[in-house]
């Protein structure tokens, strides 16, 4: 990778842009995506892969070193972030694959309850919402993250997903169904600080 | 509009009658209203922690190193093909079969000595556009013979005889011969 002279150069590059910079192997375009992106894709590892950093750290390194191999058949007219969460998505489904990690995240998952000092309703339900995540399955957890957490548009999650957007309307109006059942108990607490 | 943005988005109390609709299977009353709401707003603030800056250090390293590897690889590749065209080219050489006799063409020597190749022309048409092949043919040997001087003209007969008559001798020579 080259080195360009001029720092902040790149700062009103677009996204696709800098990408077509990195497939020319320019790493001065390279480490201004990552700026850009790295915090951002951690986060979606992170509450992907059972809030384990040392894996969501691992994850996002290998998300970036496959960002550059594939930087040259990234298509024209395509967004990058969502083809940036296609990617992590993969990498996450391959996660998910492995037994041994789901079976070590599933136990501390039930771990003991932290509850929150100033208001204990909203440190248990906060619990709850996060044990409620975590037990979904694969599919609706990454639905879930990819609405409620990462705050993509529907057009966009059925990009990454590969499902139809009228699926993914679907699925999200059921798993909100389904996580209003879960947390039936909190109804009646007061939620509100 | 979407569910979740509905509930994001408004109170319950400024729901329209078709937004009441759309969530009815969902949220029926301020109490699941609510609690959907908060929720997505536990959710969406959900704490990440700072990715570290080795992840940064990582990439780059391995971006380097791989740099590297690809910079040595053409060479690999160009030194690969040229050895495997120097063995196809070898192989090729040596299964190479040689012509049959039958394939040389048996052309006499004395016919070979004579031969001119007509000059390629270019395929000439003609005016109903069928083509006019040229056809290279031996020449015929062209044998220069001794050639009699066959009979003289009548005016040289004349020379002839006026010379006679006047040398008087030789025409008396002749006359007592006979």
């Amino acid at each position: 990778m080259k080195d360009v002279a001029a720092s902040g150069t790149y700062k009103t590059h677009t996204d696709e842009a800098l990408l077509l910079l990195v497939a020319g192997s320019d790493m001065l375009a390279f480490n201004e995506l990552y700026d850009r992106y790295a915090q951002k894709m951690f986060g979606y590892f992170y509450k992907m892969l059972w809030k384990n950093k040392e894996l969501a750290e691992d994850q996002t390194q290998e998300l970036f070193l496959k960002m550059v191999k594939h930087a040259g058949a990234f298509e024209k007219g395509r967004s990058f972030s969502t083809w940036l969460y296609s990617i992590a998505h993969n990498i996450c489904k391959n996660e998910y694959r492995k037994a041994e990690v789901r079976m070590k995240h599933a136990e501390a998952i039930s771990g003991p309850a932290i509850v929150s000092e100033d208001n204990p309703d909203i440190g248990r339900f906060r619990l709850a919402v996060n044990r409620c995540i975590s037990h979904l399955g694969d599919d609706k957890r990454s639905l879930f993250i990819l609405r409620f957490q990462e705050q993509l548009s529907v057009p966009e999650i059925s990009r990454v997903m590969g499902i139809p957007e009228g699926t993914i309307k679907s699925r999200l109006f059921y798993l909100l169904k389904e996580l209003k059942e879960q947390l039936s108990d909190f109804k009646s607490l007061h939620l509100y600080p | 509009m979407e569910p979740d943005i509905i509930i994001q988005q408004k109170e319950w109390s400024e729901l329209t009658g078709e937004e009441r609709e759309v969530l009815r299977e969902i949220a029926a009353d301020e109490q699941e209203f609510n609690l959907l709401k908060k929720m997505l707003l536990i959710a969406a603030a959900d704490e990440v922690p700072k990715v570290g800056e080795n992840v940064r250090e990582n990439v780059n390293a391995r971006l380097t190193q791989r740099g590297k590897v690809r910079s040595i690889r053409p060479w690999y590749y160009a030194t690969a093909a040229m050895l495997v065209l120097a063995v196809i080219t070898w192989i090729v050489v040596q299964r190479k079969p040689e012509l049959p006799p039958e394939a040389l063409i048996n052309i006499p020597k004395s016919d070979t000595t004579n031969i001119k190749v007509a000059p390629t022309l270019p395929a000439a048409t003609d005016t109903l556009g069928t083509k006019l092949v040229v056809k290279a043919k031996p020449v015929k040997p062209t044998i220069k013979r001794k050639m009699s001087p066959g009979p003289q003209p009548a005016e040289s007969s004349l020379a002839v005889n006026a010379t006679i008559r006047q040398n008087t001798d030789l025409l008396t020579l002749v006359t007592a011969v006979y």
